[in-house]
């Protein structure tokens, strides 16, 4: 009786893993070469860092979408919470209210923005990292290209 | 009398020199740039086995890059020679759009070119419009070229992998759906010690091969070669291959780019559709003769 209780407990707990783990997998957008990647970086044992080297092709370690930023930057969103105030000088505060975003908690409708990002304006830095950091691509030595959104894909306007 | 010639002589030499020395400075030029101008009668040293790494710039000075009536071995300028081998789909294709520049131009704006309106211009567009200083970075897996013009990059594999038959092969994602991109696929090897070769297709059917209205389809092919005849000097030539809007394949553009110091700051060129517009009422409209009142 205690075996087929326990059989049926192992069962059970197996089922549950599993479905979790497809859960996860069906929630998280991921890329097909990242899967992989994922699969070896949950190998126990890390290997050491490599001294003053950050050159390769970096990705949010937790998927794509932690590297989003829609309603402001990551730290410090435009929730509305008091922790989230950003500490402002009255022409801070001032171009701040002058700015028409999309996203946030000052969000304006479709129509009425002003955000350069919208007509394709070049996003600069550093609001390619504060915005939608994704796929870093290679590189070496001193250099580093990141894949904002643009770059690969259009958001460019129709002429 | 012989020391008046000797003198006349000299100030013709002098005059020389200084008219040699006023064009070259004429020529104009990226801030700390060095051109072949600058060095002649050099003895470049010789070039490193299969690498391509640093900055390069064009070696006739920034101008040489630039290919405003089109691909710069075949320009859109009415001469015989430089008639590309359209198909009849090619020709329809090609006098559908309408450039700025070249034989088919029109007033900026009445163009249907998708580049003012900062809509990405891709490859081979990038090297085929306006080739600027591109810095060029290798790893084990691959060649990487920062472009200045657009600031824009490409990544050309070099691990062994083929050009996709269908991008969802394993090696290159699982796109889904299958996607051609701006820049298409690229991947590349050295075919001796100082030449690599790279091809690339997938291409977005929707870019421009030109400045020109030049066209191609999904069919396009590229190849671009990069020659190191010494340490100093990098030879591009890019040939076009696209069956379904040319009858063979034509070598593009051919040109002869120069190493600079591994401290050149490259500038910033990105296009911006605030800047376009501004170009647009301040120049293109009055062209035109549209009133933008």
């Amino acid at each position: 009786m205690v075996v087929k209780m326990l059989k049926l407990a192992a069962i059970s707990v197996s089922i549950l893993m599993a479905a979790s783990s497809a859960v996860a997998r069906a929630d998280r957008p991921q890329h097909a070469r990242v899967t992989k990647d994922q699969k070896t970086a949950s190998a126990p044992a890390l290997a050491p860092v490599p001294i003053h080297d950050i050159s390769g092709t970096w990705e949010p370690a937790n998927g794509p979408s932690d590297g989003i930023q829609a309603n402001g930057v990551k730290a410090m969103p435009n929730d509305g919470k008091p922790e989230h105030q950003l500490p402002y000088t009255p022409l801070g505060l001032q171009t701040f209210k002058s700015h028409k975003a999309l996203e946030g908690v000052d969000a304006v409708l479709p129509g009425f923005y002003n955000d350069p990002r919208d007509k394709c304006e070049p996003i600069g830095f550093p609001r390619t990292d504060f915005y939608n950091l994704s796929g870093g691509q290679p590189v070496a030595e001193n250099v580093l290209q990141s894949d904002p959104a643009g770059k690969g894909s259009s958001l460019c306007p129709k002429v | 009398m012989p020391k008046g010639l000797v003198t006349m002589a000299v100030a013709l030499v002098a005059v020389s020199v200084f008219s040699v020395l006023a064009r070259a400075q004429d020529v104009p030029r990226q801030p700390g740039a060095v051109y072949d101008m600058d060095r002649k009668g050099e003895n470049p040293a010789p070039a490193p086995k299969r690498d391509l790494t640093g900055v390069w710039e064009p070696a006739q000075g920034p101008s040489a890059g630039v290919q405003a009536t089109g691909a710069g071995a075949m320009p859109s300028d009415g001469k015989p020679e430089h008639e590309l081998p359209f198909t009849p789909l090619g020709r329809e294709t090609f006098l559908a759009h309408k450039p700025t520049f070249g034989v088919t131009q029109v007033p900026s704006a009445l163009t249907n070119d998708p580049m003012p309106g900062c809509n990405p211009q891709g490859f081979p567009r990038v090297v085929l419009h306006n080739f600027r200083t591109s810095r060029i970075v290798q790893t084990p897996e691959n060649v990487v070229i920062l472009y200045e013009f657009n600031k824009k990059w490409r990544v050309i594999w070099t691990d062994g992998r083929r050009l996709p038959k269908n991008p969802t092969e394993p090696t290159w994602g699982d796109p889904d759906p299958p996607e051609s991109r701006w820049w298409g696929y690229s991947v590349g090897k050295w075919v001796d010690d100082y030449t690599f070769v790279a091809e690339s297709t997938g291409f977005d059917d929707r870019t421009w091969l030109d400045n020109a209205g030049r066209p191609h389809s999904d069919a396009l092919h590229v190849i671009e070669q990069y020659h190191r005849p010494d340490r100093d000097h990098l030879e591009m030539t890019i040939t076009v291959d696209d069956a379904k809007m040319f009858t063979k394949p034509w070598v593009a553009v051919k040109l002869r780019l120069r190493l600079q110091a591994p401290s050149f700051d490259i500038r910033e060129m990105e296009c911006a559709p605030i800047e376009t517009e501004e170009y647009n009422k301040e120049f293109a409209e009055p062209a035109a003769g549209i009133d933008a009142r």
